[in-house]
């Protein structure tokens, strides 16, 4: 696994990827076994949730407080609602910062470039590489969900888990993606996790809340989690256009990363 | 014949901060050059454009013929940092591996004849290295792909005597090959054991660039002097005498340029003891460090 920069990479976050793996396992497992006790307390929730502030709901991601208490309700307000999305877009970005700012922090960088590899092509397999380890992971929970659903029967089928699964994945490459851009144009990989930490704070608030103020509905479409969540996709399976908004910013904001990289200055260790 | 290295005109800023200012140098290929000066001077400046890790703010950097930029110069390159991490987790075989790839190498036998003499064990993991045998792991890397190049930023500061004596070798043999050497140092005794020709930069500005022979003819030479009675009132006009320092009978001073004036000087004032400390070239550079060189 040391042929190039992109093998490489992958290499160095294998380990940390086995965690992350037996985490997303340990949580799903966690979820799955309570969710019998939500189903059966369902009905008596149901008639306080009516009466709670929709503000509150909305920001769990729920806006049918009768709908939540089914298997895909249940998944789709708390499990892809907010736990999902928001692990996802942590760890993307913390992918995306350390993809070329870990180099440079470490003092390895002065030394990789030396080496007969033009920087746009370092940066680009260093991008590949964060895109296959976040996939990689939202297959993991991909399997996690369908085997779960397997054992209990939620009744969910599997290209819609399929289809919330990619989302996340998209979703946190946004993120991932941003952090490499901002690590490109010259801010520190600190920097750069805690501006796009904050982005994403902000982008999950915009979405979730936008829906209940006039002033806010346009500037919904200003964040991803707009994209990731308008098309509930464990109710409604895949939505093509949703996931290409994703995808597409994601590879544009990693190609201004690029592009940044390869011009700037590349810093000491 | 082209030049391995050169810089025209080049001038690097940080913001408003002075990293070089107008350098310009060239280095014939096959030339051991070193390159001098104090901490914060602007070698490290320099050999980070060499690699283009910076951009000059202005100024054209020139090296093997090309720009650093292109992948094909730099597989000519091989390249020491004076500050640098490793790979923690890869042992020095693997990062040979990954290196070794990255430079299109068909064999690593060369690598491995260097981890041997250097007494590398290359299946440690680099976390597990000392200072000394992470500075190997540095020149083993910059040398396995036998470069046409060498770029190496202050090499043995952090080798022992032996390993430096090995270092050394292998700079040899590389340059007996054809390679061409450019290597910094704030340490004139290894300049001296190596360079043919110095350049001394300081406060960012190429003060200047000499073979060492020449450098050492203007370099003062220190010698003391017994008297049979008390040192000689004339002594200190002698021409090339200077910094003269009266103890009794005894006078120590510096001598710049020839020594036949001093000597006559000697003869007529009946020395009867003529002591030489040689060579200081170290004063030299000091005085070049202060930016009072005549």
């Amino acid at each position: 696994m040391l042929r190039n920069v992109f093998w490489k990479s992958l290499r160095d976050r294998r380990r940390a990827f086995l965690w992350w793996t037996a985490g997303m396992f340990g949580y799903i497992l966690l979820s799955a076994s309570v969710y019998p006790f939500v189903e059966e307390q369902g009905e008596q929730l149901a008639p306080l949730l009516e009466n709670m502030p929709k503000e509150m709901l909305a920001l769990f991601g729920v806006d049918n407080p009768n709908a939540i208490f089914t298997a895909a309700g249940y998944l789709n307000s708390r499990t892809f609602g907010w736990v999902v999305p928001v692990v996802f877009s942590l760890y993307a970005a913390a992918l995306g910062a350390r993809a070329l700012g870990g180099e440079e922090e470490s003092g390895t960088m002065d030394l990789l470039l030396a080496n007969p590899v033009t920087r746009r092509r370092l940066a680009g397999e260093k991008f590949i590489a964060v895109s296959v380890v976040v996939l990689g992971l939202s297959a993991v929970l991909l399997a996690s969900l369908l085997i779960w659903s397997a054992i209990f029967g939620l009744g969910i089928a599997a290209d819609f888990f399929a289809a919330a699964c990619l989302g996340a994945a998209l979703l946190g490459l946004v993120f991932g993606s941003l952090a490499l851009a901002l690590n490109g144009w010259g801010m520190s990989r600190g920097g750069a996790m805690g501006v796009v930490s904050g982005v994403a704070v902000g982008s999950f608030l915009l979405s979730s809340l936008g829906s209940l103020a006039d002033w806010l509905e346009v500037r919904r479409r200003l964040s991803p989690f707009f994209y990731y969540s308008a098309s509930k996709p464990l109710l409604a399976g895949f939505d093509a256009a949703n996931l290409a908004v994703l995808a597409v910013t994601a590879v544009a904001l990693a190609a201004i990363g690029v592009w940044g990289f390869t011009r700037r200055d590349v810093g000491v260790g | 014949m082209t030049a391995a290295i050169a810089l025209r005109g080049v001038s690097k800023f940080y913001g408003k901060q002075r990293g070089v200012v107008d350098l310009d140098l060239e280095i014939v290929t096959g030339d051991v050059f070193g390159y001098l000066g104090p901490n914060g001077a602007g070698k490290t400046t320099t050999i980070r454009l060499l690699l283009d890790l910076i951009r000059p703010s202005g100024g054209a950097v020139e090296v093997l013929g090309g720009h650093p930029s292109d992948p094909a110069i730099r597989r000519r390159i091989g390249y020491l940092p004076g500050d640098f991490g490793l790979y923690e987790n890869l042992s020095t075989a693997e990062l040979v591996e990954y290196f070794g790839g990255l430079r299109g190498l068909d064999s690593f036998d060369y690598a491995w004849q260097l981890a041997e003499r250097l007494e590398l064990d290359t299946a440690r993991p680099m976390k597990d290295l000392s200072k000394g045998n992470r500075q190997k792991v540095g020149a083993l890397q910059a040398l396995m792909h036998q470069p046409d190049l060498l770029v190496l930023d202050e090499p043995t500061s952090a080798l022992d005597p032996l390993v430096q004596q090995t270092f050394y070798e292998l700079l040899a043999e590389a340059h007996d090959q054809g390679a061409t050497i450019f290597f910094s140092s704030h340490v004139l005794s290894e300049v001296e054991r190596v360079a043919d020709r110095v350049g001394i930069i300081r406060e960012g500005v190429l003060a200047e660039v000499e073979t060492l022979e020449a450098l050492r003819s203007r370099a003062v030479r220190r010698y003391e002097v017994t008297f049979a009675g008390p040192v000689p009132a004339g002594l200190g006009s002698t021409p090339g005498v200077r910094d003269l320092e009266v103890d009794g009978n005894v006078a120590t001073c510096g001598i710049v340029g020839p020594l036949g004036p001093f000597l006559s000087a000697l003869a007529t004032f009946e020395a009867v003891d003529l002591y030489g400390h040689g060579v200081d070239l170290e004063e030299l550079f000091l005085s070049f460090y202060q930016g009072d060189a005549s």
